[in-house]
């Protein structure tokens, strides 16, 4: 569910890259309700590299231990 | 009234505790919540080991029987924490590059370690950190708080407006983010940030990501509810692991890349370049040593110190040294230099002292100016005067005159007239300022302070005193 309402934001953004003009803080909207938003796009993107450098890690540690285990032998 | 401990003004932000002060001792009172969650970050493996490591200021439960503890329980509150003091105390706008620097991965190393471990830290402010000699520690511990499953980093945007941005700024456009941090003391906006990165600056690496795309999202979401329209309730999104610590992981790559390499500057080489033949640098040495090691100082000031040559004399008959200087890469030199001393004594601050920081922020109490709250017992004030009063036009007896305030012994070098650096000042100016003189000088001095040992440097160019307030 939620991946799908990013993947929404990610169209909107696409759609109006460096178009929109940013207005000035206006006092009784809280700017923590349009970082929700921020966090999630970003996190999205992110995601994507941390998962990677997970794996990456897990395949390193893996030939690792096959080249200890050879040297034994 | 003896065990009445009083709160300290910058401390009501946060309703779930308030911080007090006591005979010296810094003591926190909570809320039932706060002290339940500092039992539970007490025993965690992260909490324990940034500790250790000396990077979160100690802290324990205080004892209930102690009579200030008793006085704070009496306020309502549930509990009661002690904190170590933290000696001397800056802002970030008194830091130079690489402190903001360090102190911003400070923050995000621990939310990091935190967040592995259930664990978030709820706010992100360098007014958290402060610095021990050149080491940041954290100092809000109440801001670490359990962490929801599925939460993401809600506090992103002020990481941005406090740290990222004046990062940004020093790094990518050249610009002193020190003055826009006195100002602004929540920050700068996305909104403000992105004003400054206009055409090609956009693709300055982290502005597009940090900048652009929040501000354009706080654009959208202000016009869609502005004036009448009604706020929309919304709902933290449950973010997976990945996304938390993949957006802390990268902002910590992005912060490490930013760099503002050292120029060289007049001041930034002055321990190379400065005009002193070698015998007479070593006699000016000599004498600060003889007027340092007559006393076993608490807190020594070198002001106009430079690259901190001679606060590192202090440092050996001090408990701790504050180097003050105008210019940012002198005092960033030093810092990185002291970076790696782990029983370092030397703070090193970027402040001009012509306009010290001020009492600003709610009620103008919440942030103290600099001399509210640190004094010294020891300053040092070397070729310096010349710049007050012939630079910052502060005729010699109002600068004596806050010198007698500080109310500490006083090491003074005067630069009289004829010596070069006092003609170079002068060459160009209109103003031949004639009450700048030794004579004047000795007079205005002689009123205020008692002179314990004086001596020529530079042949007669130049003399030091060693003096005390009378």
């Amino acid at each position: 569910m939620s991946m799908n309402k990013t993947h929404r934001h990610l169209a909107v953004l696409a759609g109006i890259l460096l178009v929109a003009q940013a207005q000035s803080a206006q006092a009784y909207v809280d700017p923590g309700s349009a970082s929700i938003i921020v966090t999630a796009i970003l996190g999205a993107f992110a995601a994507v590299g941390y998962t990677a450098r997970l794996y990456v890690a897990k395949v390193k540690n893996f030939f690792k231990k096959d080249k200890k285990a050879g040297d034994i032998q | 009234m003896k065990h009445v401990a009083l709160p300290i003004n910058g401390s009501f932000r946060d309703p779930a505790n308030r911080v007090y002060e006591h005979e010296g001792r810094i003591l926190r009172g909570v809320t039932s919540a706060a002290l339940e969650n500092f039992k539970a970050l007490e025993q965690s493996a992260f909490f324990k080991d940034y500790v250790e490591r000396g990077l979160i200021v100690r802290t324990t439960l205080a004892d209930p029987a102690d009579e200030a503890a008793k006085g704070i329980l009496a306020q309502g509150w549930a509990g009661v924490l002690a904190h170590e003091r933290v000696p001397l105390i800056s802002y970030p706008y008194e830091w130079t590059f690489s402190m903001l620097k360090d102190a911003a991965l400070l923050q995000l190393d621990l939310l990091e370690s935190g967040i592995k471990e259930g664990w978030t830290i709820k706010d992100s402010t360098p007014f958290n950190i402060q610095f021990v000699g050149a080491k940041p520690v954290f100092i809000d511990i109440p801001s670490f708080e359990p962490r929801e499953q599925g939460e993401h980093w809600a506090a992103y945007r002020q990481f941005c407006m406090l740290f990222l941005y004046p990062l940004m700024l020093k790094a990518h456009l050249g610009l002193d983010f020190q003055p826009v941090l006195r100002s602004n003391l929540d920050g700068l906006t996305p909104s403000e940030a992105s004003r400054y990165f206009k055409g090609t600056k956009r693709f300055k690496k982290g502005v597009t990501s940090h900048i652009t795309v929040p501000a354009m999202i706080e654009g959208r979401v202000e016009s869609s509810e502005k004036d009448r329209a009604p706020a929309k309730k919304r709902d933290s999104l449950k973010q997976s692991d990945a996304m938390v610590l993949g957006l802390v992981q990268s902002m910590k790559r992005l912060v490490q890349s930013l760099q503002s390499p050292i120029r060289h500057t007049e001041w930034s080489e002055y321990a190379n370049t400065h005009s002193y033949e070698q015998q007479a640098f070593e006699a000016k040495l000599a004498f600060v040593r003889n007027a340092a090691k007559t006393s076993h100082w608490g807190t020594a000031w070198d002001i106009g110190g430079n690259t901190g040559t001679f606060s590192k004399i202090c440092a050996e008959y001090s408990d701790r040294v504050i180097t003050v200087d105008g210019d940012h890469d002198a005092v960033e030199k030093l810092y990185l230099g002291e970076k790696g001393n782990a029983a370092g004594k030397i703070l090193p601050l970027y402040m001009n002292l012509a306009n010290p920081s001020p009492n600003q922020g709610w009620a103008g109490t919440e942030r103290l100016g600099f001399t509210d709250r640190n004094s010294p017992d020891f300053v040092v004030c070397l070729a310096l005067i010349h710049h007050i009063s012939l630079s910052a036009n502060v005729p010699i007896p109002l600068f004596l005159e806050w010198l007698r305030s500080l109310d500490a012994k006083l090491v003074i070098e005067f630069v009289d007239r004829p010596d070069e650096m006092v003609q170079k000042l002068l060459l160009n100016k209109k103003e031949k300022y004639p009450d700048y003189n030794m004579d004047a000088f000795e007079r205005e001095l002689n009123a205020r302070f008692r002179i314990i040992e004086s001596q020529d440097l530079k042949g007669g160019h130049r003399r030091i005193y060693f003096c005390e307030p009378k």
